[in-house]
Parts: C-alpha cells; sequence; structure tokens
C-alpha cells in the first residue's frame, strides 16, 4: 500500500472508533440510558485511541504515536474488565449486565473487544509504515481533515454530556447528579 | 467528568494547531486524571460502581 492510502486506512480506523462514539450516543439518547461513570472514562480511552491516530494524521506516523494509542487501549480496557468482573456474577433476581446488550454483549464487552482491536491494528500499523522525521508537520488531505472534525465534535459532544450528567468532577451516587 | 472531556477537547484542538508539545501534556495530564477517577469512583463508599 502506498503512503496516501496508508493515510486514508489511518482516518479510516479513526472513522471506525469516532462511530463507535457515536453509537454510545445513540444508546444514551435513543434508548435513554445515561450513560454510568465507568462508561465514560472508557469513552475517554476512546478518545485517547483517536488521539494517537491523529497525531499520525498531522506529523506523520511515529511509532510513539501508535505507543500512545496502546497506552490508551490497554489503560481503558482495565476499566471495562473492571466493569465485566462487577457485572459477571449477577445478585439472584437481578438482571445480568449493567445496560442494553447489543448483539448479545455488553457496551462494556464491546469495549474490551475494540481496544483488543486498537492494539493490534497499531501493531500491523507499525509493521508495515516506515516511520518519517521527528519533526515533521504534514499538511492532512480533505478528508482526513474532514474526520479530525468530526472527531473534534464528538469530543464537543462528549463535554456537554458529561457536564449534564456528571458536572465537572466526579459523577454522582446512583445516576445523574441533581 | 466534564473536565477530562474538555481536556481531551484541549488535547486534540492543540493536534490541530500542530503543537506537539503541548498535546502531549494535555494527554498526559487527562490520562493522569482518569485513572484518578477510576481509583476514586473503584474506593468511594458512594454507589458509584456501575
Amino acid at each position: 500500500m502506498n503512503k496516501t492510502g496508508l493515510y486514508l486506512a489511518n482516518s479510516g480506523a479513526m472513522l471506525i472508533v469516532a462511530s463507535v462514539l457515536m453509537g454510545a450516543f445513540i444508546v444514551q439518547f435513543g434508548f435513554n440510558e445515561e450513560p454510568c461513570p465507568l462508561c465514560l472514562l472508557q469513552r475517554m480511552g476512546m478518545l485517547g485511541v483517536i488521539l494517537g491516530l491523529s497525531l499520525n494524521t498531522w506529523f506523520g506516523f511515529r511509532k510513539e504515536h501508535f505507543g500512545l494509542v496502546i497506552l490508551a487501549a490497554l489503560i481503558s480496557a482495565v476499566f471495562s474488565i473492571r466493569q465485566i468482573l462487577l457485572h459477571i456474577c449477577p445478585a439472584p433476581g437481578e438482571p445480568t449486565g449493567y445496560g442494553t446488550a447489543v448483539m448479545g454483549m455488553h457496551l462494556y464487552s464491546w469495549a474490551v473487544v475494540i481496544y483488543g482491536a486498537c492494539i493490534l491494528g497499531s501493531v500491523v500499523f507499525l509493521f508495515i509504515t516506515k516511520e518519517e522525521e521527528k519533526d515533521t508537520k504534514r499538511k492532512p488531505l480533505t478528508v482526513e481533515t474532514v474526520i479530525f472534525y468530526l472527531v473534534i465534535l464528538i469530543t464537543l459532544a462528549n463535554v456537554v454530556s458529561a457536564f449534564f450528567e456528571c458536572h465537572l468532577g466526579p459523577c454522582c451516587e446512583n445516576g445523574p447528579c441533581p | 467528568m466534564a473536565f477530562l472531556f474538555l481536556s481531551y477537547l484541549a488535547t486534540f484542538l492543540f493536534v490541530w494547531k500542530q503543537k506537539k508539545k503541548w498535546a502531549y501534556t494535555f494527554f498526559a495530564l487527562s490520562t493522569t486524571l482518569s485513572i484518578l477517577m477510576f481509583l476514586y469512583h473503584a474506593t468511594s463508599t458512594l454507589n458509584l460502581n456501575f
């Protein structure tokens, strides 16, 4: 694959992770499910993954950008696994898991799968890309810029959504803050 | 929580302005704060574990 193709693949990966965040908004507003505190932290992990990929968009392929993707994915996988362990053995009479299951798995279980895919994807990119010079600054293609702006919009939407649910600090007990 | 997302937003804006050092600084800040927030949620006596 040529260089442009690789950068488009990088932006495609950004779009895939961004679409997961948009899916989370569909569950939030479509099914009226307020995101839990751990869910919000997992969304941040997805933003961390996208951040590493967007560094590739603006500064060229560098191994530290993929390092950042792997770091964000690993930390957030811990948050997701914590949530899986909280719900893996429900109390008698209580429903299994938290929230609506999508294609048989809850969102936090899907999150672990996605973080695993991000780590695997980073490994593949590290194998097939040639590292750019240290202080490279590149001018992204229009499609790359559009995807980046979409990501900024999603982040802004998350700021507003989290503010109405938890304000600036930690979340409140048993759901949204009054 | 909104502050953490705001910090990520700032990181993206620094990437857009191609200020890499600031982007790394804000990423480090956001990640550290999210880990601290996770630890608070995990250890708090309030019902925040869901």
